[in-house]
């Protein structure tokens, strides 16, 4: 339906989803699936998951497209779209890097100071 | 009667504060002085130069005088709201040169005691000085006189300093996004601190660039999808002497974010090309000017330097004058290179200055507020 009223995004590369609750929806699915392979005190977990699950109650419970991007307050329902596939590379990646782990290196005494 | 103080500006009437010209041919000047607690009296005399002739003509008029009945009457709170008119005749008017005597008539009536009178009346007149004179300055002629010089020149001290103003707002929401980054990524974050510029700056280890980067760039509540700038900084006292400073743009959110690592001469650092394509030419340009390694860049070539250059022009024990000198030889009919020669001997400047030159990075001094990594931020959190 909103791709019948909306032509534009007015954002080059960035197309009319003729579907974005279904596309959210998958999404924001796959995003809470690989955020379960993490540790449960990992922070990234933590945010990511009280994020996509905000945004996802939104999805699911307002059928208005435009109500919902001023529900979600984060642009265009498109650029949502691309912010959660974002989210989903980001979180497969996050999973090999493993960033929740203690600190790999401490600098040096003298590194961080300025002036030297 | 005694003379009081004594405050000579000189400047443009439209430069006093920057003000637009207004209409009519004239200075005009309406003095406010608040809170003065004695009878005072101020005359004006303007002395003016004309820039066509370069003639000084002083003390021509004494325009107004402020002892009237009208501002006695309210001398407690505004001791005078007339306004003082000084003409100017000449139309390029370079130069005007106020001077203001402020008298104070002590016997009629002074409660208080003369230091406490004369603190007073200063300060009031600093006030004066600094407010009402540079609100009520108009002048006419924007044309001409668009073009003067502005100087404001006051022996009185300044009463308000000029600090740069807090933002505690700003800063308080960059610190709490620093401690969001260090939390979510302690493996990577060594250090954040919001500079007092509201800057926030990342440390990180050198093997979290590309995660760390990923992570702004990709994270929803990041969104750091430009990167505006890639440079190194050289520091040859560290045993890690270069900082490699990557500065990041989120334009969803409008805010900028710096992160920092480090690496010596010969550790190859990540490069954020996968990442970010604008740092494909930076890190060729860190490469030549620094000659820090990039790995997995897809094209690490000189960028800036000559064909067949050799070092790296930005260390900091890279000479001035170079290596090599570069003339036109006829002989062989070319451009040639040969090693540098300096007509002048070798001189030891003293370039330290006399002068403190980071009074606000004193040792026992407090650092600025710095947020550990990993443990430390959860428990403010």
């Amino acid at each position: 339906m909103a791709g019948v009223l909306k032509k534009t995004t007015g954002l080059v590369g960035l197309a009319v989803s003729q579907n974005p609750h279904e596309h959210l929806r998958i999404l924001y699915t796959k995003i809470l699936a690989s955020l379960q392979k993490m540790p449960q005190d990992a922070a990234y977990r933590k945010y990511t998951e009280q994020l996509v699950n905000e945004r996802f109650h939104h999805v699911k419970t307002e059928q208005d497209v435009e109500k919902l991007e001023k529900k979600i307050n984060c642009g265009q329902i498109e650029e949502v779209i691309f912010q959660a596939e974002c989210e989903l590379a980001l979180s497969k990646k996050m999973s090999e890097w493993k960033p929740w782990e203690p600190l790999t290196e401490e600098p040096l005494p003298n590194q961080w100071k300025w002036p030297v | 009667m005694m003379e009081f103080t004594r405050w000579i500006a000189h400047g443009t009437a439209s430069s006093v504060r920057g003000e637009r010209a207004a209409e009519g041919n004239n200075v005009l000047c309406c003095p406010r002085i608040n809170g003065v607690g004695s009878d005072a009296t101020i005359s004006v005399s303007s002395e003016y130069v004309c820039s066509r002739k370069r003639n000084h003509q002083q003390g021509r008029q004494i325009v107004g005088d402020c002892s009237q009945k009208s501002c006695k009457a309210r001398r407690r709170r505004r001791f005078c709201s007339k306004k003082l008119k000084i003409s100017c005749n000449s139309l390029s008017m370079s130069k005007i040169r106020l001077h203001f005597v402020l008298r104070t008539d002590r016997g009629r009536r002074s409660p208080s005691p003369l230091s406490n009178l004369k603190s007073n009346m200063s300060a009031s007149f600093v006030r004066f000085v600094r407010g009402g004179l540079g609100r009520s300055f108009n002048i006419a002629r924007s044309s001409c006189l668009l073009q003067q010089q502005t100087r404001a020149q006051s022996s009185s001290t300044e009463s308000s300093p000029t600090i740069r103003p807090k933002d505690p707002v700003t800063h308080n929401q960059l610190a709490t996004f620093g401690q969001y980054v260090a939390e979510i990524m302690p493996k990577y974050v060594q250090e954040v601190q919001v500079t007092c510029y509201n800057e926030l700056e990342v440390m990180i280890h050198p093997d979290g660039v590309v995660p760390v980067l990923t992570f702004l760039r990709d994270h929803t509540n990041a969104q750091f999808r430009s990167m505006i700038d890639l440079t190194a900084v050289d520091i040859p006292t560290r045993q890690n002497r270069f900082e490699i400073v990557y500065h990041l743009l989120s334009l969803r959110y409008n805010s900028r974010i710096r992160i920092k690592t480090y690496t010596d001469e010969l550790t190859p650092v990540d490069s954020a090309v996968p990442v970010h394509l604008a740092a494909n030419w930076y890190e060729r340009e860190v490469w030549d000017m620094f000659g820090v390694f990039f790995a997995n860049h897809p094209d690490l070539r000189r960028i800036l330097t000559d064909y067949g250059f050799e070092g790296h022009p930005f260390r900091k024990d890279f000479p001035l004058s170079g290596y090599v000198e570069l003339r036109y030889d006829d002989e062989v009919k070319r451009v040639v290179a040969e090693p540098v020669e300096l007509a002048q001997e070798f001189r030891k400047f003293d370039l330290n200055t006399p002068w403190e030159v980071f009074p606000a990075f004193r040792e026992p001094q407090q650092a600025e507020p710095k947020l550990e990594a990993g443990d430390a931020s959860s428990e403010k959190k």
